[in-house]
């Protein structure tokens, strides 16, 4: 499946599977920092909607 | 419903300034400010009344699919023509109107800070609610572009493009002078909602104006049809989903009192959602004319769609971890869980779906049609209620005038979901099946297509049931909440202090520059979301308009008559895309009933693509040729004398009516500014050439013993109807 739809439009296969590397290097951006985060600063963002004193 | 605008001195709304400012011992300097509920209030009623009207649509087009009387006999009632009203008034009436009564809400509180703008908060109401009556106004009147969610004309696109800017302003207005420091995850995915909706809508409404309330779409086609559902796809994710999960990340937190499950898990799942959920879009088209590669793009990023959504269903029902107590003892709550249930089974279902073998069934069927109201009934519904029922008590400083409704209105809501699922899914299967079932000889068993309909009558009914119990709940929310209004004194501006922000920042503690750099600042917030919705959607649509061999073309294709580009346009006016598609798919159950399978090269002059989504009645890409002039006539007169118990309406001031023919040039004049051929000659003489084949047909009917003028309506439909899908058989004539 995936070589009939790179093979179909020329020069499809660099932009596509630059798009999904994009996105896979995004992702593990994403998830090294949410790694590495610090929790405290994790648990007071979390609990903005609940700072809310008029409720 | 009383307004209180009693203020302290220091408390005037709307605007904050220096003076006001008050010295806290030991703390950063403290603001006195206001929330602006007048604005949140505004919304909510907006959605409770339009929800209702939405919902009465609704179930007044449900039993029109069993009891064709339902139509009314009008012509602005038919189901063709008031089927976009009941999807318009629910998506963006009803749920519009949620989503920013929601916004209005929590972002003024997690930004600490009254909306940047009272008069653009304002416009932004009353553009939105006139947005809606232009609509329940044009539709009926059968002024609609017929592409799905966005079937208003121009002007309107025109106007939710402005309202849509306001409310941009306004919301990043409102980010920019805020008092906390940190952007909460629901802010980004209001942000993500913003600017991909303003992407979607500009770019599916590229049209071509032929006069104040009619134009045609720059695509043609496949194109139009990949346009199209990249839009519809990503409607129902950045106006139905992204939204709610903002507001479901603030408003869960608040009713179950505790912070959100897993906020890293709300980031993660934040970004791998808006990046994936853009591609997905082609799986509408699946056994389309649609170049190959990308419905395999679209089915493969609908798999990967699991797992965000997911993330996100997850995360809302484990945030009420170790209080589940509470959801027995509080309905809201309930609301709350069953909404998010049924986003977790809509978001399982639709990969699901996306699969070809799947979709092979369940696509123009019944099945998708229960597919997509478990999303909207029970996560945009039932999240819009419980939001509701938790507002309004708050707003107006009084408890919720009876609970007992409220308790009411969960069961007869739930039990409305079921009825109407469960039947539509048992339709949609029973429906597809039969389609595609042969006898033992090899011919098709249910070779009538009506035969089918026939047997999802009682289907049909239960659905109507059910979406009647559902509008019941939904009319005994608006009673409790109004007494609740009528009983309270609404806060129009709620008091709040908060710190000023330091206008120098030190980061503390072991988290990154970068972190903190990004997540601060809403404009990064935003290109970064834009950058991830570019990357999928250019890449669908850039080789569907650039590659010349994704859409071969047929040379014996033509543009349209003069008459047959009139008669089109009437299929459009009547809504006929809504019951009948134009797409035989390549499988034999479809060749055998209806002809060839449908081709790219054939739709390269259909602006817009008609190619539906929904098969009540047969597919017409074979129409032309068919039937006689005659057969045409007597069906669009009465559809039960040509088809016996058919529930198509009847059409019978089609006969009755003059045609404009005066808009014919203009017409084909904006068809060749967008690419059909037209020459100078046929345009200067097409009111000529029209007259001539309406001629043509008024000759043939008479032979049949039937008189009509040459310049009705009917004779223009007749036309179009004639020359659907024939372009392709003098190719095959011309081969033999």
């Amino acid at each position: 499946m995936f070589r009939q739809f790179i093979t179909k439009i020329p020069g499809a296969d660099v932009y596509m599977v630059t798009s999904f590397l994009t996105f896979l290097v995004f992702f593990v951006l994403v998830g090294l920092y949410l790694a590495l985060v610090d929790r405290n600063h994790i648990k007071h963002i979390s609990r903005l909607p609940l700072d809310d004193s008029n409720d | 419903m009383n307004v209180s605008l009693k203020q302290t001195p220091l408390d005037a709304p709307g605007v904050d300034s220096p003076d006001r400012r008050k010295p806290i011992t030991g703390k950063p300097v403290a603001e006195r400010f206001e929330y602006d509920n007048l604005i949140v209030r505004n919304f909510g009623v907006a959605t409770i009344i339009w929800g209702v009207v939405g919902m009465l649509v609704g179930v007044l087009i449900a039993s029109q699919l069993f009891s064709p009387a339902m139509n009314l006999g009008t012509q602005y009632t038919t189901f063709g023509r008031i089927r976009p009203l009941h999807t318009n008034a629910v998506i963006f009436a009803f749920v519009g109107n949620a989503i920013f009564m929601g916004v209005y809400y929590s972002l003024q509180r997690l930004c600490k800070a009254r909306m940047f703008s009272d008069l653009l908060s304002k416009i932004h109401f009353w553009g939105w609610q006139l947005i809606i009556v232009a609509a329940a106004l044009t539709l009926p009147l059968g002024m609609t572009t017929s592409k799905e969610y966005a079937e208003l004309e121009w002007p309107i696109d025109i106007a939710i493009t402005l309202i849509w800017v306001v409310f941009g302003i306004n919301m990043f207005g409102t980010i920019i002078k805020r008092r906390e420091r940190h952007l909460y995850v629901a802010i980004w995915f209001y942000i993500a909602t913003f600017i991909t909706v303003a992407v979607l809508h500009l770019v599916n409404s590229m049209e071509v104006p032929v006069s104040f309330l009619k134009s045609y779409s720059m695509y043609a086609g496949v194109q139009d049809a990949l346009v199209q559902w990249w839009y519809g796809h990503n409607a129902v994710a950045f106006f139905l989903t992204t939204p709610f999960l903002g507001l479901m990340y603030y408003f869960l937190p608040k009713m179950a009192n505790r912070p959100v499950y897993s906020y890293k898990l709300s980031i993660l799942h934040f970004w791998a959602l808006i990046f994936i959920y853009i591609w997905a879009g082609p799986h509408h088209l699946l056994y389309s004319s649609l170049p190959d590669w990308a419905q395999s793009l679209g089915v493969v990023f609908s798999i990967m769609l699991i797992a965000p959504s997911w993330g996100g269903m997850l995360n809302g029902l484990l945030t009420l971890r170790g209080a589940w107590d509470k959801v027995r003892e509080d309905t809201i709550l309930k609301f709350m869980v069953v909404g998010v249930t049924a986003y977790g089974m809509a978001t399982f279902e639709g990969p699901m779906l996306s699969l070809k073998n799947v979709n092979a069934i369940a696509h123009f069927t019944d099945w998708v049609v229960s597919h997509v109201h478990v999303g909207a009934l029970g996560w945009n519904g039932f999240l819009t209620f419980a939001i509701l029922y938790w507002l309004i008590p708050r707003m107006y400083h009084t408890p919720l005038y009876s609970k007992k409704l409220l308790n009411i209105h969960f069961w007869v809501g739930t039990l409305g979901i079921i009825f109407y699922a469960v039947p539509m899914y048992i339709s949609g299967f029973a429906q597809g099946m039969m389609w595609k079932e042969f006898t033992p000889e090899g011919v098709l068993k249910y070779p009538n297509f009506l035969e089918t309909t026939m047997q999802l009558i009682p289907m049909h009914m239960m659905r109507a049931f059910g979406g009647t119990l559902y509008l019941a709940g939904a009319i005994l929310m608006a009673y409790n909440l109004f007494k609740t209004m009528a009983a309270g004194t609404l806060v129009a501006n709620e008091p709040a202090e908060a710190p000023v922000l330091a206008k120098e920042y030190v980061a503390t503690g072991h988290d990154t520059y970068w972190h903190r750099w990004f997540e601060r600042k809403p404009i990064p917030l935003l290109i970064g979301s834009l950058v991830m919705i570019l990357i999928g959607s250019l890449i669908e649509l850039i080789p569907t308009f650039m590659v010349a061999s994704n859409v071969p073309t047929i040379t014996t294709v033509q543009p349209y008559t003069a008459l047959e580009v009139q008669g089109r346009d009437l299929y459009i006016r009547e809504g006929c895309v809504n019951c009948h598609s134009q797409l035989v798919r390549p499988f034999r159950s479809e060749t055998e009933r209806y002809g060839e399978y449908s081709k790219a090269g054939e739709f390269v002059y259909d602006h817009p693509f008609l190619w539906g989504s929904k098969r009540t009645g047969p597919d017409l890409h074979r129409e032309g040729g068919k039937y006689p002039d005659s057969w045409h006539y007597h069906h669009m007169r009465d559809p039960n004398a040509m088809s016996p118990n058919s529930i198509m309406p009847a059409y019978p001031w089609l006969i009755d009516q003059k045609l404009d023919a005066s808009s014919t040039q203009a017409k084909l004049k904006a068809l060749k500014s967008v690419g059909v051929p037209y020459s100078d000659m046929e345009i200067a003489y097409a009111e000529a050439d029209m007259d001539k084949q309406a001629q043509a047909i008024t000759d043939r009917l008479s032979k049949d013993g039937i008189k009509v003028d040459k310049d009705r309506e009917i004779v223009a439909l007749i036309a179009y109807l004639q020359r659907i899908g024939t372009d392709i058989k003098k190719l095959e004539t011309a081969q033999k």
